[in-house]
């Protein structure tokens, strides 16, 4: 194959990026929402008061899994499930599912501290107020403490998200090592196809960059629309 | 419990080793209108936050219409007292001394480990506190507050504000509140901010907004802690009227201010606060014409 025929067999795969490009959102996606998810709820449990033994125990368990999580690289975690699977079903697991709770697991941890930032930051006068009324502190957390500490934390959540997109891209190495018949996302593409020859890969390296780039910008332009449609609802 | 509908029992609070309350009892009658005054750091806001529980008195009771909010405070119940084990070891070494000086004696945190006061003691304790508590939840949503920096929540539109906490309390249906709710925002003629956000909002019509809010809830007596001193001068005028309004009506109110033409005007009683006590108390005229205490004829030396 000359250079020119695997550039052009490159394009006749075009169909292929596509999909894992599809793969490597859905993983992202997946994680975020998984991540978001964990996040909220160990926020919630750190910043509690610490009135009862249940909600100290389970502070304990928050700050554990946050210094772990953030502890390890995240390489690190992935290879560990990826192997555990292995080790408990004997075979690699082909679905989305392993990478995306690994990778939600890793961001929640994160997004824990993101969001627990943004309630300390809404004024304490909030809360009184709504406990004044008799609301439980849960009530008011979810209604009034949390929708004005999501908005404050819109644009770090970003940041974490486009890091998580970026971070998928890791998933290949390890499907492709174990598996070969993989494709999960972009960089893993390349050297399935046989076309590994370093001039022929760096080209593959700059689409793929490419795509990555254009990805965040897109999400970058869903961020200021989130964020101008949240400063609307203030005016 | 005498019928008072708010009874502030023998409050103690300490922030750390600074003791805020010094024992204030006081109480406050159904349909009665006090002002509390006091130089800052006198205690009258803790005292004022106290009645709702927005700080947890460290001793003493809050009583709301008969209902206990706090944990009991055993120095507070002679019956309760004198069946605790440190008690009786007084009473047998002090061979039949009087039971209030034994009492007085008595170190209140020795009071507070239970499990080594017997078995009578705490059963005695449990009874008392099953009987007349009542969950710190309701019994706010029958008090309602007004802040000195107005917390309306700034994610809600006004009515939104409103309707929040009787309809999630179930105390009112949807439709309920919201019609409530627009009829008290015609009372204040702002019935125009609705679907308004607070940020677009004067701090007076925040405050404004802020008491109906609360009067949304029909609350039974209701707590004002400052709530002119954030405001510009010329729109304290508008949320003392609309806090005269609500005394004309009838409504039980308890108002931390340093508004003395207010308390002058509106009060049936004033408090004067120092040093985490209540100095002096009487009718505005007592108070504002012949006031008996060093530390009150300084303070309004000062104000007046």
């Amino acid at each position: 194959m000359t250079f020119s025929e695997k550039i052009a067999k490159l394009w006749d795969l075009r169909g292929l990026f596509g999909e894992s490009l599809g793969y490597s959102l859905l993983i992202a996606f997946g994680a975020v929402v998984l991540g978001f998810i964990i996040g909220v709820i160990l926020a919630v449990i750190r910043i509690a008061p610490k009135t009862n033994p249940v909600i100290k125990a389970l502070d304990k368990i928050a700050v554990l899994y946050i210094t772990v999580i953030r502890g390890t690289p995240t390489l690190v975690q992935l290879l560990i499930l990826y192997n555990s699977v292995l080790v408990w079903f004997k075979r690699m697991p082909t679905n989305l599912l392993v990478p995306i709770i690994a990778f939600g697991i890793n961001s929640g941890a994160y997004m824990a501290e993101i969001i627990r930032s943004g309630i300390s930051a809404v004024d304490v006068g909030q809360m009184e107020a709504g406990r004044s009324m008799g609301l439980s502190w849960l009530i008011t957390m979810r209604r009034v403490i949390i929708p004005q500490a999501i908005k404050t934390v819109v644009p770090t959540i970003f940041n974490e998200i486009i890091i998580l997109v970026k971070e998928t891209s890791v998933v290949s190495y390890i499907v492709l090592k174990v598996n070969s018949i993989q494709k999960y996302d972009l960089l893993g593409m390349a050297e399935k196809q046989g076309l590994a020859t370093p001039a022929c890969y760096l080209v593959f390296l700059f689409f793929a960059a490419l795509l990555y780039l254009t990805i965040v910008m897109l999400l970058t332009f869903l961020q200021h629309l989130i964020e101008r449609r949240l400063k609307k609802n203030e005016r | 419990m005498n019928g008072n509908l708010i009874e502030v029992r023998g409050l103690y609070k300490y922030f750390g080793k600074l003791q805020v309350l010094k024992g204030v009892s006081c109480g406050i009658k159904k349909g009665e209108r006090v002002v509390v005054l006091g130089a800052s750091g006198s205690g009258k806001s803790t005292m004022l936050r106290c009645m709702n529980l927005l700080e947890k008195p460290t001793y003493g009771e809050v009583w709301l219409d008969g209902n206990l909010l706090t944990p009991v405070d055993p120095y507070l119940h002679e019956e309760i007292i004198t069946a605790s084990r440190t008690y009786k070891k007084m009473q047998a070494a002090s061979n039949g001394a009087d039971s209030a000086e034994l009492i007085a004696e008595i170190k209140k945190e020795d009071l507070l480990h239970e499990k080594h006061e017997g078995a009578e003691y705490a059963r005695k304790m449990k009874a008392f506190f099953r009987e007349h508590y009542l969950d710190e939840n309701q019994a706010r949503a029958k008090v309602g507050m007004v802040f000195q920096h107005f917390n309306l929540f700034n994610n809600l539109t006004v009515l939104e504000n409103m309707t929040l906490a009787p309809v999630e309390l179930k105390l009112k249906t949807k439709e309920e509140a919201e019609s409530k709710a627009m009829e008290l925002l015609s009372m204040i003629g702002l019935t125009d901010k609705a679907n308004a956000y607070p940020s677009t909002l004067s701090g007076g019509q925040k405050q404004r907004i802020a008491i109906v809010r609360s009067l949304c809830m029909d609350p039974q007596v209701m707590l004002f802690d400052e709530p002119t001193s954030a405001l510009d001068p010329e729109m304290v005028g508008e949320v003392l009227d609309l806090m005269k309004r609500l005394a004309a009506e009838g409504m039980t109110m308890v108002v931390v201010t340093h508004e003395i033409g207010f308390a002058r005007e509106v009060a049936d009683r004033v408090l004067f606060m120092a040093d985490g006590l209540i100095a002096e108390s009487g009718t505005p005229d007592e108070i504002f014409g012949a006031p008996k205490c060093e530390r009150l004829r300084t303070f309004l030396s000062k104000v007046l």
